[in-house]
């Protein structure tokens, strides 16, 4: 980061500072340039993405950071309702120039912030580390290359994908009070997944496998469909343990499943948990409420999983009623985690992932997380 | 556009269905009734279980209701000795013999009834309703009536199934035929539009006396495209759906903006503060410049603008829907979040995504959630107040009903489409070469070719001022 710039993060933290500690309401957009396609970060696609964000001058008390990586940040008073508008119309018209899919879209390139309430949410953007491999492609893939992918997993030899990350159990050792000083852990269970995106690299290495979000989730049940197949084996089923996939609703009533449930061997029985997105439980909750009474029923365990705490506060976990659910570290649960814990059913488990520092091992385990996944656990 | 498809305004939209061959050989009605008589010389400990599918109103029974149970029920068939029948109406019969009452294994039929209940409680209000339990020697007659109903062919006789996506690998072929529909549709000949209606509380004179129009929402129907099934099965999946809808709201846009320009029949009702107008749209397609152009337009003509997101795309892009919000809040148009049915009103709780109107589907099964002061709908009613809430699917007097008896007066649906059928019929000179079912179809229709027989299309368009 060069002096200039550095300096103008200083000073966008200290005002975002004093506006937390005076409780004083601000707006703070985040200009994501870095964003950008190379088709898109010429010289006078980047002049014309700061002269599009001019009309927030003319909002009340604007204060304009030029930060690292190009990016740009602004605060300023109120909602700024017209100006905001007018910014946002001129970086869609930036946008538009390209092709369909080879743009980011606008939320992608615009972060939005209440402050102070999610001053922690700005500070962690900030703070993020330079991306240190080129960007994944953002043309998305269209419908012909998804029929085509699907057709061609339905062939290939998908275990040199496959691969597991442990869960792992967290064991307060020692009495009560020590439980931070005395943190044991041991691997609970085995999550198993493909790697799609080394998948998607190897079949469309210019397409962005994620691009457009729909195609994605539909492509999922494609991988669903390999993994149970890769599964169903009794023999290979016996060796391993306790172990958890991701499934699409569709996959977990479809035949596929109902094979893999017959080739479960007893010993598995009431061991193998079933990994739930909240996009698959809300496209089709009717379905949903049958999926998960069916796996009950076969003595599955279901996992929420891929939630974020403003998801949380619209979704009614008691009713949906997981086992688990599986949340990633991030500031606003580390600022609020009282707001975390009462959500939480008293039958639901909770495991919280990325915990990569030893200080996030401990706080999980503080706040009532029995199960976590991170570097800092030890185990891949 | 999501919900042209998914959840239409007028029935033309109903939702991608395929028929499934009926089953065949043994197990179908012959074979029932042949068991039944052998099993009744020796009744004792013997048991049926039946799974009154044929009782889910369509589209149910889907592809999985009947997959599900039946592999439930041969289970069960296994462990005790048993033998599956697959009726013509759907419905599923278990024969076999009976476990003692405390036997725990969870594959003894009398644990199989609760089980199956429990697997339909988003889709029936009273699942238990749809497992019959007999004793064959307590109640040898209620299963002789049964077979004998079904021999009579008494209950339902064919139902379709919709399958759930897996089921349906889309082939190239359909995906093609997908990205041709998304990108070269004739949108601005396949709109259509049902208009909401606003009832008061007054319940003195007569129905249509006391609606009156208040809004009207525009949609896009594929309907007159009579696609192949491929291409309907290909569009049941959710996401291939939600990418297709995604592709066509950039065109729905600028179809708005153009009749915006133009000052054109869809538009028209809703200019200098008429009706306001309710669109679906992604929340994608409300960030780009071609929603700001035509927003632009309506607000000059005074047009007010009801935006509907889906609850599921609002949920997994919350960060997205903030941005949409402070757009619409600055434009001055609602946030409309729907359309939420029972099931997913019973995992979600939209009060804090802060909404400016809410639609929820009506069912036999909103009205058994509501009933329980305590669950997730009521509180969302208490939360958002009716005055949020529009009831939409309205397919009889009793819904209009229950909708006032919950303080909602707002809905929309096909009873009151025929209703304001009715009542232009009613001032047509030359109604009495229409059937009623022809003018609600017309006055849906947009384009020209859905409204040809008609000889008066001004009425079809008529819409008397909202209240104030």
């Amino acid at each position: 980061m060069s002096g200039a710039r550095a300096d103008q993060a200083e000073a966008l933290q200290d005002v975002l500072r004093q506006s937390e500690l005076a409780g004083a309401s601000r707006r703070a957009l985040l200009l994501h340039t870095d964003r950008l396609p190379p088709s898109l970060a010429k010289p006078h696609h980047l002049r014309l993405a700061r002269e599009a964000l001019n009309s927030l001058a003319a909002a009340d008390r604007a204060q304009f950071f030029e930060l690292s990586r190009g990016r740009i940040a602004i605060v300023w008073r109120s909602r700024g309702g017209d100006e905001l508008f007018l910014a946002m119309q001129a970086l869609g018209l930036l946008l538009s120039d390209q092709p369909d899919g080879q743009a980011p879209t606008l939320g992608e390139l615009v972060s939005l912030y209440d402050l102070p309430q999610q001053t922690v949410w700005l500070l962690d953007e900030l703070a993020e580390e330079p991306p240190h491999r080129a960007p994944a492609p953002t043309r998305p893939m269209d419908v012909q290359q998804l029929a085509g992918l699907e057709a061609a997993l339905a062939q290939a030899d998908l275990a040199q994908f496959a691969r597991w990350r442990t869960i792992m159990r967290l064991i307060p050792a020692g009495p009560p009070k020590a439980v931070l000083a005395r943190l044991e852990t041991e691997p609970a269970w085995e999550e198993r997944y493909f790697a799609v995106h080394a998948i998607a690299e190897n079949l469309y290495p210019d397409r962005g496998v994620k691009a457009d979000p729909w195609l994605f989730r539909r492509l999922t049940r494609t991988l669903d469909r390999r993994m149970l197949a890769m599964l169903s084996v009794p023999r290979d089923l016996r060796a391993i343990g306790t172990f958890a996939i991701g499934l699409n609703i569709a996959t977990l009533l479809g035949p596929d499943f109902l094979r893999f449930d017959d080739a479960l061997p007893l010993s598995l029985r009431g061991e193998v948990i079933l990994n739930i997105r909240p996009a698959d439980m809300l496209a089709d909750p009717a379905a949903f409420l049958f999926a998960r009474n069916f796996a009950r029923s076969r003595s599955y365990r279901l996992a929420l999983v891929g939630v974020t705490m403003p998801l949380l506060q619209v979704l009614d976990l008691e009713a949906a009623g997981f086992d688990y659910l599986q949340i990633k570290i991030a500031p606003d649960i580390v600022a609020a985690p009282e707001a975390l814990i009462a959500i939480i059913p008293a039958e639901t488990t909770l495991i919280v992932t990325g915990l990569d520092r030893a200080s996030d091992v401990r706080w999980a385990a503080s706040h009532g997380a029995k199960l976590g996944r991170g570097r800092a656990l030890g185990a891949k | 556009m999501r919900s042209a498809i998914s959840h239409p305004p007028p029935a033309p939209l109903a939702p991608p269905t395929h028929p499934v061959a009926e089953p065949a050989g043994p197990g179908t009605d012959p074979a029932l009734a042949d068991a039944v008589e052998r099993a009744l010389r020796h009744p004792q400990d013997k048991i049926a279980l039946i799974l009154h599918l044929s009782r889910l109103a369509p589209p149910a029974p889907r592809a999985h209701h009947i997959r599900v149970a039946r592999v439930l029920m041969q289970d069960c068939a296994q462990r005790v000795g048993g033998q599956i029948f697959a009726m013509q109406n759907r419905d599923l019969v278990l024969l076999c013999t009976a476990l003692p009452e405390n036997q725990a294994d969870a594959a003894a039929p009398h644990h199989l009834k609760a089980t199956l209940a429990r697997l339909f409680i988003a889709d029936v209000p009273d699942p238990q309703r749809l497992t019959s339990f007999w004793r064959l020697d307590e109640a040898p007659d209620q299963l002789r009536a049964y077979v004998a109903a079904s021999a009579a062919n008494l209950a339902p006789a064919k139902s379709h199934v919709r399958a759930l996506a897996e089921e349906m690998p889309a082939s190239a072929l359909s995906l093609a035929a997908l990205e041709e529909i998304a990108a070269h549709a004739p949108l601005a000949e396949l709109m259509i539009q049902q208009t909401g209606m606003w009832l008061g509380p007054d319940r003195k004179s007569p129905l249509a006396d006391r609606l009156k129009p208040a809004f009207r929402q525009l949609a896009v129907s594929l309907t007159p495209l009579n696609l192949r099934p491929v291409v309907t099965e290909a569009m049941a999946d959710p996401y291939l759906l939600h990418h297709c809808a995604a592709r066509l709201d950039a065109r729905l846009v600028q179809v708005l903006h153009d009749d915006l320009r133009a000052e054109g029949r869809l538009t028209r009702v809703a200019v200098k503060g008429g009706l306001p107008i309710h669109v679906c749209l992604s929340l994608e397609a409300i960030l780009t410049p071609g929603f700001a152009r035509m927003s632009r337009l309506a607000r000059a003509a005074g047009v007010r603008l009801g935006i509907e997101v889906s609850l599921m795309q609002s949920c997994v892009e919350i960060e997205l829907l903030d941005h949409v919000r402070s757009l619409l809040e600055f434009l001055g148009f609602s946030l409309i979040l729907g359309p939420l049915d029972a099931a997913l009103l019973s995992l979600t709780l939209p009060a804090p995504l802060n909404p400016d109107e809410v639609k929820i589907v009506w069912s036999a099964n909103l009205a058994e959630a509501a009933a329980n002061p305590k669950s997730r709908l009521s509180d969302t009613l208490a939360r958002l107040g009716p005055a949020k809430f529009v009831l939409q699917g309205v397919d009889s007097e009793h819904a209009v009903a229950w909708g006032q008896s919950r303080g909602i007066t707002r809905f929309q649906g096909p009873f009151l489409d025929q209703v304001q059928g009715a009542t232009r019929m009613a001032a047509c000179p030359a109604a009495s070469a229409c059937t009623l079912r022809q003018c609600v179809s017309r006055a849906a229709a947009q384009g020209i070719a859905g409204r040809t027989g008609c000889t008066n299309p001004a009425l079809l368009d008529s819409s008397i001022m909202p209240p104030t």
